[in-house]
Parts: C-alpha cells; sequence; structure tokens
C-alpha cells in the first residue's frame, strides 16, 4: 500500500517515526543490558557461596503433584520426601521407626500401638501429635487415591494421647506397617483451614503441611521446586545443604550439559551411552546400586490380539534379555529369572522365565497363525532405558511377522489410558517400584484382580488361584508361609506369560564429586535421600 | 472513525463467539469424560453423578451450551485433572513469562528484520540482497525446535556464552509482581537480577524469533522497493537531501505501515509458537503448560490454553489496527475498503508455524 | 506478498528497471527440490539399511564410509532413516495440502460466487480459524485424536484451510466484478462454466504460489508436533520424531539430531525459492521487477 506524502499526513507520519525510534532506541539498550549482564547471570553465577550451600538436583519429569497422597508416585515421592516425615522407614531392606519410636502388632495382626515422638514440629510450629497421624490416615483413607492403595487393610485410628494411638484394621495386613513408611504426616490444621471440596488435594498440590528437614518456597511449573531448610527440624542438621532445589530438563541431554556446567549436583537420568565418560572424569561420581525394580512389559490380558497366550508366549520369546542387560543397561543390570528381583529372597523353583529364541518364537506365531498381527505398546516418555527396548522388541517382532506400533506417553497419561479397557494398551512397559521391600509390593500390587483398572495391575490379569495365593500371603504373619505363597503365585503368574521381565537395572546416578554421602534408597526408588547428603567444598 | 472502530470491535466478538463454539465443540468430540475430570480420578459412582449434575452434563446440548459460556464469561475455565487446580489460575500466574519471552523475540524480529529488509530493497540484485535473501530463507525453513537445541548445544554447551535453561541465574530470585521476570526485576530496583532474566532470555527469544524475521524482513523489502520508486522519494532524493535521510525519514517510514499489521499478527503466532520453545528451554509459560497439558491428556487444561491464546491474538489485533488508525488517519479510508474488498490474509502473510 | 498483489491488481505499480540475472540459483533450488521429490518416492528401495532395524550393539556410531550420517542411539542407521523419512514427512505434508486446497478451493467459491450472507458467514468462519495460531490448534486437536501422524494431518489439515479458501474468493471477487466476465455473464454464460473458464485458471498461479511455500511451512508444523510428541510415533523415521529422539544423546552424538534437521531445512530452502521462483514467473507484474 502507498502513502503519498502530503501535507496532511506529514504530522501523523512523523509520530510513527518517533515510536519506531523510541522502539530501536529502547531495544538498542535492551541488547546493551544483555550484554553487559553477561558475566553475572549465567548458569551457575550469583553467590558462589550461596551455591555451594545448595544441593541441586536434575528430573526429567514435573511432579503432578505435592500432595503426599500421590506419593505412590515416583515423581511426587521425589519432591515431598524433604518437606515431610513418615511414621517408619526403611535404611536399605532394614525397616526402622522414625516418627513413631516403637509399635506394636497384636497378635490378631488386626490392631498396632504406635508411640510418637515427643517434640516434633510441622514448619509453622506447631506441633506434631497422634491427631495429626490419625488425620493423615483417614484423609488417604477417604481421598482413597494414590498410595492409599497400599493400606486397603484400614480401618480406624484411635488417640489415646498426643504420642500414643492405636491404628485398627479389617483384615491382618503384613505389608501394613512397611507401607507406612510411604505415608506421610500432614498438619492436620493447615490441611483443615484449606480442605476445599477435595480434602484439600487442590491446595497440597503446591503447597507444604509437613515437618520434613525443608521447607517448600517456591514450585514454577515446568521449571524448579525450591526448598530451604527448616531450623527446628528435630532431627537436626549436621552439614546438610542449606537450601534445595529440583530442576525439571525436556531431555536427558539436557540434563547432561548442566551437570557439566555445574548448574546441577545431581543427575538421575544420564543417558548410558555417557556414563564411561563420566565414569572417567574425576569431577563426578558414577552410583550403580542394586535396585528391587525390574522393567516389565505388561500383556493386556483382556486385549484382543493379546488375550491369546501362544501370542503372549511368542513375544516374550522374541526379546533379546541378553542385549538389553549388555547394550542398553550398558552392564548395569542383571537379566531376570521370574517376575520377582532375586533382592527379594524367593527361590525361582518352577518358574518360568523365556529365552531369547527367535526361531521358537516365529515358529510359535506361524503354527498359531498369528503372523501379521498388529499390537500397541506404550512407554514413558524421555525414558531411554523403556524407548531402547521397545525398539528392540520391535525390530525381534518385525522377524517373526509381527508389527508393534509404538507410543511415547507420560505416566499421568498412562494412568487414565490403562484404567479403561477400551483405552488401555495391548503391551505397557513399566516399571515395577516396589514401594517398600516386600514381595507383595509385586505380586499383590500388580497381579491381584482387585487393582484391575484403579491400582496397578496394568494387565488387568485375573486368576483367582492367585488371587487366593497373594491375599493369603497378604494377611498371614508366618513369613515362611507368605515365601512359599508368593513362589506358587510366581509360577502361576510365569506360566500365564502376563509380564515380558525385561530387565533388572540398576540405579545409575551421576552426581558432582562435592555431593558426599549419597545413598541409594530402594525404598524410594529415583528419589534422592537429600537428608543423608552433605555438600563438601571443592 | 468511530463507525469503522465498532466494526472491527463486533468483528472480534464474532471471532471470539467462534473460538468459544469451537473450544464447547471440541469439550464434546473429545475423549474424556468432563464429569470424571471434575470429580477426580478414583471419584465413586455418585461423586460421579454429582459432577455430572453440577456442571449440568445431564441437560440438552443447547442448555450445556449456554451453561458453558455462562461459565466462561465468569472466568471459570474448569479445573486441571492434574493439578486439580483452577485451569485459569494455572495459566495467569504462567501467562505473563510467555509474553515476556514473545516480546523479547519481537524486539529481536524488528531490530534484525526491518534494516535486514532496507538493505535488501535498498542494494536490490546485489550481494548485499543475496546476502539477506540467504538469512531470510534460513530463518523460513530451519525448524524452530532443531534450531533452539543447536543454539542451547553451542552458545550453552560449549561456548558457556549464554546460560542453558531457566530464567533466573542461580541464587538470583524476584518477587512475583507482574509474573514478567524481568519487569518484575526492574520494578524491584535489582539490576543483577534484570541483568540475569534478559541474559536467559536471549537464546529462546532468538530461536522463538527465527521464523518470523524472514517474513518481517520480505516485507520490508518489498514495501521499500515501492517506496524507494515512488515519485516522491525521487522528489526527496532531487532536492539534494542526503541518502540515509532519503531512505529512513520518506521510504522506511512509509514501508513500515503493511509491516506493523504483520507484525501485530506474529505477536500472536509467536505466542502459539512457545509450546515448540519454551520446554527446551525450561521457562515456564503457556506453552510449556499446554505441551505439559497434552502429554498427560488434560483435557481443560490443552482447551484453556487454545482460548487463552486465541483471545491473546483477538485482542493484539485489534489494539494494533487501532493503533495503525491512530498513527495515520488515512488508513481509515484504506481500511474501510480493504475491509470490502479483503482482509489481510494472515495465512498467506507466512505464519512460519 | 499480499500487498504485492493487491498493488498489482489495483495496477498501481510503476515501471522498474529490468534485472538481469541468471535464476541459477532457483534452477538449483529446483533441482534439489525434485530430487527431495525422488528420495520421497524412492527413498525406501535405495537406503542402505532397513530404517528400524535395531543393532544396539552399533549404537552412536560417528558419520562414516558404512554409516554416512552415523548411527543413533539404537544402532539404526541415520542416513536410511532420513531418506525413508523423506516420505513419511513430505507425504503427511502434501496429504495436508491436498485436502487444504479441497476444502479451500470449495469454500472460497462457494462464498465469492454465492456472495451475500453466506459469503459473510464463510468468512467469518475463516476469521476464527485465522484467529489461532495454527499451531496451538493443531496441537490441541492432534492431542485430542490421540498421538499419531494420521491425527496430525487431521488437526494442521484443519487449521489450514481458510488461507485457501480466502485466496479463492479474492480471486473469484476480483474476477466477478472484471468487465469481460460481466460481458460474459450478460451472454448468459452459466456460474459451472464461469468457473472453470474464468475463475479457476485465473487461480491456479497464486494457488501454485502459496502451495510451493506451503510446502515448508506445513512440514515445519508436522515436524514440530511430532517432535512434541503427538505426531509420528516410534519407530517412525519422520523428521521431526528423529530430532526428538535424538536429542537425549546430543552429546554423545550430534549427527543424529543434526541430519534429520538438516533435511527439514534443506527441503524447506528448496521450496521457498522455487516458490519465489514460480512467483516471478506468474506475476507479469513482478517479471524483471525483483520486487518479491
Amino acid at each position: 500500500m502507498l502513502f503519498a506524502p502530503s501535507g496532511s499526513t506529514r504530522r501523523s507520519r512523523r509520530h510513527l517515526i518517533a515510536l519506531t525510534g523510541v522502539a530501536i532506541a529502547a531495544a538498542t539498550v535492551l541488547a546493551g543490558c544483555t550484554s553487559d549482564g553477561g558475566s553475572g547471570g549465567s548458569g551457575a553465577g550469583g553467590s558462589s557461596s550461596a551455591r555451594a550451600q545448595t544441593l541441586i538436583i536434575a528430573e526429567n519429569e514435573v511432579p503432578a503433584s505435592f500432595d503426599p497422597a500421590q506419593a505412590d508416585n515416583s515423581t511426587v515421592d521425589e519432591v515431598v520426601l524433604p518437606a515431610y516425615d513418615t511414621l517408619v522407614s526403611y535404611d536399605g531392606n532394614k525397616l526402622g521407626g522414625d516418627l513413631a519410636t516403637s509399635w506394636k502388632v497384636s497378635a490378631d495382626g488386626l490392631s498396632i500401638d504406635v508411640v510418637l515422638h515427643d517434640g516434633v514440629t510441622f514448619h509453622d510450629g506447631t506441633t506434631l501429635t497422634a491427631d495429626d497421624v490419625a488425620y493423615t490416615l483417614d484423609r488417604l483413607h477417604t481421598v482413597n487415591i494414590g498410595a492409599a492403595s497400599f493400606l486397603t487393610a484400614y480401618k480406624a485410628t484411635t488417640v489415646t494421647d498426643p504420642t500414643h494411638l492405636t491404628i485398627t484394621l479389617s483384615t491382618p495386613d503384613a505389608t501394613f506397617v512397611p507401607a507406612l513408611s510411604r505415608v506421610y504426616v500432614v498438619e492436620k490444621a493447615l490441611v483443615e483451614k484449606n480442605l476445599g471440596s477435595d480434602n484439600g488435594q487442590a491446595w497440597l498440590a503446591t503447597h507444604d503441611a509437613g515437618s520434613g528437614p525443608y521447607v517448600l518456597q517456591k514450585y514454577v511449573s515446568n521449571q524448579s521446586a525450591t526448598y530451604a531448610q527448616y531450623a527446628k527440624y528435630w532431627k537436626g542438621f549436621t552439614g546438610q545443604a542449606k537450601k534445595l532445589e529440583f530442576h525439571y530438563f525436556s531431555s536427558a541431554a539436557e540434563e547432561s550439559q548442566a551437570l557439566k556446567a555445574g548448574d546441577v549436583d545431581i543427575a538421575m537420568d544420564i543417558a548410558p551411552s555417557e556414563w564411561a565418560a563420566y565414569q572417567k572424569d574425576s569431577g563426578f561420581t558414577v552410583d550403580q546400586a542394586t535396585t528391587n525394580v525390574g522393567l516389565y512389559a505388561f500383556f493386556n490380558m483382556a486385549g484382543t490380539s493379546t488375550k491369546d497366550k501362544a501370542l503372549r508366549q511368542a513375544i516374550s520369546m522374541a526379546y533379546d534379555y541378553k542385549s538389553h542387560v549388555s547394550s542398553i543397561l550398558k552392564g548395569a543390570g542383571t537379566e531376570m529369572d521370574g517376575v520377582l528381583p532375586t533382592g527379594f529372597g524367593i527361590p525361582t523353583d518352577g518358574v518360568t522365565q523365556p529365552s531369547y529364541d527367535l526361531k521358537a518364537a516365529k515358529q510359535l506365531v506361524d503354527s498359531n497363525g498369528l503372523s501379521g498381527t498388529t499390537v500397541t505398546m506404550t512407554y514413558f516418555k524421555a525414558t531411554t532405558e523403556m524407548e531402547q527396548a521397545a525398539t528392540l522388541l520391535q525390530s525381534a517382532l518385525d522377524q517373526i511377522g509381527l508389527k508393534l506400533k509404538v507410543q511415547a506417553v507420560t505416566y499421568p497419561a498412562y494412568v487414565t489410558m490403562a484404567s479403561k479397557a477400551s483405552t488401555r494398551p495391548d503391551i505397557a512397559e513399566v516399571y515395577a517400584f516396589p514401594a517398600f521391600p516386600d514381595p507383595s509390593a509385586i505380586m499383590y500390587q500388580n497381579f491381584d484382580s482387585k487393582f484391575i483398572g484403579s491400582g496397578q495391575n496394568w494387565g488387568a490379569y485375573s486368576n483367582p488361584e492367585v488371587d487366593k495365593l497373594v491375599e493369603a500371603a497378604q494377611s498371614s504373619t508366618d513369613e515362611s508361609a507368605r515365601k512359599a505363597d508368593y513362589l506358587k503365585a510366581e509360577q502361576i503368574v510365569t506360566g500365564d506369560y502376563v509380564t515380558i521381565n525385561m530387565a533388572n537395572s540398576k540405579y545409575v546416578t551421576v552426581f558432582d564429586k562435592r555431593v558426599q554421602g549419597y545413598t541409594y534408597q530402594p525404598s524410594h526408588h529415583q528419589t534422592v535421600d537429600v537428608y543423608a547428603i552433605t555438600l563438601s567444598g571443592k | 472513525m468511530a463507525r469503522y472502530v465498532i466494526r472491527r470491535l463486533a468483528l472480534s466478538i464474532v471471532v471470539f463467539a467462534g473460538l468459544v463454539v469451537l473450544a464447547f465443540v471440541m469439550v464434546q468430540i473429545l475423549p474424556g469424560d468432563p464429569a470424571r475430570a471434575e470429580a477426580g480420578r478414583n471419584a465413586t459412582a455418585a461423586q460421579l453423578a454429582e459432577a455430572r449434575a453440577r456442571l449440568g452434563l445431564d441437560k440438552p446440548v443447547i442448555v450445556q451450551f449456554f451453561g458453558f459460556v455462562g461459565r466462561l464469561l465468569h472466568g471459570d475455565l474448569g479445573n486441571s485433572v492434574v493439578t486439580h487446580r483452577p485451569v485459569l489460575a494455572d495459566i495467569v500466574s504462567v501467562l505473563p513469562s510467555s509474553l515476556e519471552l514473545v516480546v523479547a523475540a519481537m524486539v529481536i524480529n524488528v531490530l534484525v528484520g526491518v534494516p535486514l529488509g532496507v538493505l535488501a530493497a535498498y542494494r536490490r540484485g546485489r550481494a548485499a540482497d543475496t546476502a539477506s535473501r540467504i538469512i531470510v530463507l534460513l530463518g523460513a525453513a530451519l525448524p524452530v525446535f532443531w534450531l533452539g537445541l543447536l543454539l542451547q548445544l553451542l552458545f550453552a554447551s560449549k561456548l558457556h556464552w549464554l546460560p542453558l535453561y531457566g530464567q533466573l541465574g542461580f541464587g538470583v530470585s524476584v518477587p512475583t509482581l507482574t509474573g514478567v521476570t524481568s519487569l518484575d526485576a526492574l520494578l524491584t530496583g535489582d539490576l543483577p537480577a534484570f541483568g540475569s532474566a534478559l541474559v536467559h532470555l536471549v537464546l529462546p527469544a532468538v530461536t522463538l524469533s527465527a521464523g518470523f524475521i524472514a517474513v518481517v524482513a520480505r516485507t520490508v523489502r518489498s514495501s521499500m522497493i515501492t517506496t524507494l520508486d515512488s515519485d516522491y522519494v525521487m522528489l526527496a532524493r532531487s532536492t539534494g537531501a542526503g541518502e540515509l535521510r532519503v531512505i529512513v525519514r520518506h521510504a522506511l517510514r512509509n514501508a513500515l505501515i503493511p509491516v506493523s499489521t504483520i507484525l501485530g499478527m506474529q505477536l500472536g503466532w509467536m505466542l502459539g509458537s512457545t509450546v515448540l520453545v519454551e520446554s527446551t528451554f525450561n521457562r515456564t509459560g503457556i506453552g510449556a503448560y499446554m505441551v505439559t497439558a497434552v502429554l498427560q491428556n488434560d483435557l481443560y487444561a490443552v482447551i484453556g490454553s487454545i482460548l487463552v491464546i486465541g483471545v491473546v491474538f483477538i485482542i493484539v489485533n485489534f489494539v494494533v489496527d487501532l493503533a495503525q488508525l491512530w498513527i495515520n488517519p488515512r488508513l481509515r479510508g484504506e481500511l474501510a475498503r480493504s475491509r470490502r474488498r479483503r482482509r489481510p490474509l494472515p495465512a498467506l502473510q507466512g505464519s512460519p508455524a | 506478498m499480499t500487498q504485492t498483489r493487491t498493488i498489482a491488481l489495483a495496477g498501481r505499480v510503476r515501471a522498474r528497471r529490468l534485472r538481469r540475472t541468471a535464476p541459477s540459483v532457483e534452477i538449483i533450488a529446483l533441482i534439489v527440490a525434485a530430487l527431495i521429490l525422488l528420495v520421497g518416492v524412492i527413498g525406501p528401495w535405495v537406503a542402505p539399511y532397513n530404517p528400524v532395524k535395531v543393532d544396539i550393539g552399533s549404537s552412536l556410531l560417528p558419520p562414516s564410509g558404512a554409516h554416512l550420517f552415523g548411527t543413533d542411539a539404537t544402532g539404526r542407521d541415520v542416513l536410511s532413516r532420513v531418506l525413508t523419512g523423506a516420505r513419511t514427512t513430505l507425504g503427511a505434508t502434501f496429504i495436508v495440502l491436498a485436502i487444504t486446497v479441497i476444502i479451500g478451493v470449495l469454500i472460497g467459491l462457494f462464498a465469492g460466487l454465492v456472495g451475500g450472507v453466506v459469503d459473510e458467514v464463510l468468512m467469518r468462519i475463516t476469521d476464527v480459524a485465522l484467529a489461532l495460531p495454527s499451531i496451538a490448534l493443531a496441537l490441541g486437536i492432534a492431542a485430542a485424536l490421540g498421538p499419531s501422524l494420521t491425527s496430525t494431518v487431521i488437526a494442521v489439515a484443519v487449521t489450514w484451510w481458510p488461507g485457501y479458501a480466502r485466496l479463492i474468493r479474492a480471486v473469484v471477487r476480483d474476477i466477478r466484478d472484471a468487465e469481460y466476465v460481466v460481458n460474459a455473464r450478460a451472454l448468459g454464460v452459466g456460474p459451472v462454466r464461469l468457473v472453470l473458464r474464468h475463475v479457476l485458471p485465473n487461480a491456479l498461479d497464486p494457488l501454485y504460489v502459496q502451495l510451493t511455500l506451503d510446502v515448508a511451512n506445513v512440514m515445519l508444523v508436522i515436524s514440530g508436533l511430532s517432535f512434541i510428541g503427538v505426531g509420528a510415533q516410534v519407530p517412525s523415521s519422520e523428521w521431526g520424531a528423529m530430532v526428538a529422539s535424538a536429542a537425549d544423546n546430543v552429546t554423545s552424538g550430534w549427527w543424529a539430531l543434526v541430519f534429520p534437521g538438516v533435511a527439514i531445512a534443506v527441503t524447506g530452502i528448496a521450496f521457498n525459492l522455487v516458490g519465489d521462483w514460480v512467483r516471478v514467473r506468474t506475476d507479469p507484474t513482478l517479471r524483471g521487477g525483483g520486487a518479491r
């Protein structure tokens, strides 16, 4: 469009030029500031002593919430762990008291007497009492999400005095006390003040009502969560970081770049292809810890194609378990010999664990007329091991005449998909994260039919015999009887080819040399035991 | 003038209404039960029925539609399935950060695109034209998401010139006043924090602006060529005015008018393109929010993001049109004509995705 | 570019000096574009390796004689994936453009010929559709339909047609008012004949230009959506999805990230150049003028 100059428009055009001039001048000033600020504002800049006092952890998936009710999920567990306390906790595979100084299970297994520590305060200074514990358990029972799935036997709590309470159960439950290691005690008064219409879920999603060593200060979605030491923490401090931050990254490579630049101290998602380089670098430690975590691919037992046992068996036989450990895990793991990782101490007699045999798998496909079948599979986005396992399985199935359609999903998206038969994928790669080191965490949670659609029975496996065995083991107090039941259940489940037991990986964490005392806790997989860590000067 | 403004306003309202209908249709056809979203994943049948009644989902579609509109007008975009927080509150808390990024990208866009276009027009057909054409081509063809990763690798990871991610350097924090990090730093008089915020803006803003510079430079070039060839520029030259003066005062200021329309539209598109940039640089914002919502099947959060981006786009375009009117009254006639004939075609002016 | 055409149509263009540059760049671009299209057709047959065959033992090998573009984290040959990806990415792009042109031309013709209330309503619908940044809307729709390349194609097509409807309608309106068409109508020429004889031939040139330029635009949106994760899924060698899956290993294997991106960029540049060239060639007012 043309605008010939004429007297009438002169003035207004000068306006435009003036405005443009101002804009350009302003922009130049901005640009000037940009280059000036270069030295002071880069990643590791700022006050160097403050950085020295801060522990920064890199994480690849944002937490759905900061509500401890959802702490069955590791991304939530990780962010509530620093801010809350539990009644009991594990050190390695050994259970001990935390807020509870002692507890006693009655002979019939239906009640538990708990004695609380004295002088524990929440972050607002309020004293933690038995009322808060009772409230926490009741709330979990009411909202009935997440960690509530560990506590199905819960009936009620009777408070005797501020430090004494009795928990009653509807049925005896061998795993109830171990499960309490995932029940974070919330401050009753504070949550009640912000109750809303959903038992405080919306409020707790972004606030902290705990008594742990760190106070949640700020959460910037998709970016970071910041904590500061709670000065009056009842266990005191012995050189732990003054501040704690979680930084969220969209790729493992970015985490690695940030770790190298000194922007973060601990990275949990470094790609295996980079481990060797970090091992050679004297500035970093590569920690490989044995876990109770297995990577499984759950077959949808009700899926149109995967309800066929021959198909499941063929797929299980087409998976190259050795390559998984040697190439995908770069040696940081072991092959499975059943559903249960060896750490649970259950023998493997009569347990079926298929080995890689493409020829036999192909024969199985052909003799059952399954050639050309298409199956769908999901894995969690940004999880290198899963993605590579998916591609490994895919190219193997290609060779036996099956087609695998793979889709990357996030955990919350997957939970929604798996909750309904119509949207459940044929195969889903899932890590079984035992929330506590007891076979129940795998055998009961993943294979009892009562958890279909609303828990962790991802494959919708339903077998009355297995239900009976795992439920008996769940309520028994006789350890050897429980082990026998679990072995029997494992024999049936593996014989039914419900899961591809891909591998038992080691947990590899790369951290800066200044991080001291890092310990992997199998009871809080994929989290960092921040209270155990001290920072040394460099 | 008033007549034009009213017509323009009416058009904006029509567009907004269309947007609302679109959002409603999406709620209807998209998988995922809004009642379940409202009541929570593990709601009992009774809770679900209650939520259904509360949302009016048991009523005829047309009644539902008016209920939906009513809630929208009250600023209720529904609750997030994942965080249980109101979607609008979540978006309001992240939007300023996106606007900051968009404005920074716009500054780069203008600072690079306009001189590039002027130079190309002035040295038409010569080396400088070719060079600027190459830059323009690269900008138009490089995938934004890929460019971001490469810039990060080069300037942050290898050269350490710029920060890798985030919005503020370590240990720097500013209180949330406006939500725009750099502005909050300025308002609190914290200059180091302001510098840090700006440095953190550079890579994402360059990444975001890359595709848009091409369109600006092209438009400036073509309209500059027209004005440079015009009689009045020749006249200005013949009066012995300095060459720079001729270019800037006489040619450029006329050439910038069509450019300003495009810049206005680009603001809206840039806001959309944040979905490809913010996550890469770990910035908070509506783009990162929407991507997370998409990946978590958070129905109301996705629709809320689309609505908010659309509304911002409508407002920006309305404001740009009014500003042009104010700047150049002669436009009134032009606009009225162009409205009858044909409004500018945003898609054809090159939305670089 | 709209401005340019408006000026041209209004007949307000001033004479310009002739530019005498051989279109060598354009010829190269044309050849490159043709080669890319050829790869799109024959890519899977010329790929040296199976693009989805995992060979974990040879993961992240740098470019070499055996693997010109190196291998990715699962040991797949990047060159083979880029070659087969051309079909996926360009195929999806052309399907989107085909759907877009069909819907856009029909609606544009209808609005332009019928005029009145119908025109007003249709154009307000395009206003609404244009009032959204297409990537955001497409992201929402694709996510809703369930992540897949098909969803992405549908989503982008839904957001892309209004531009074409506007383009065709504008041509129709201009032609309708032209003297010879008014005369033709006075002579009783029917609307179908009018469209076939006068409107479509006139609409083809701007359509060609827009289509060539949109190859790059649509491709960027499709690969962007795949990058986010709502488009093509593993193990597809769609270029955007390749970039996304290579991002994790960028520090130990830049090649897996760089080459698919370069493929997108080269394709975009080639089609942009061809588009510019087509525009200059088809618009008599621009020929030799050098104005773009």
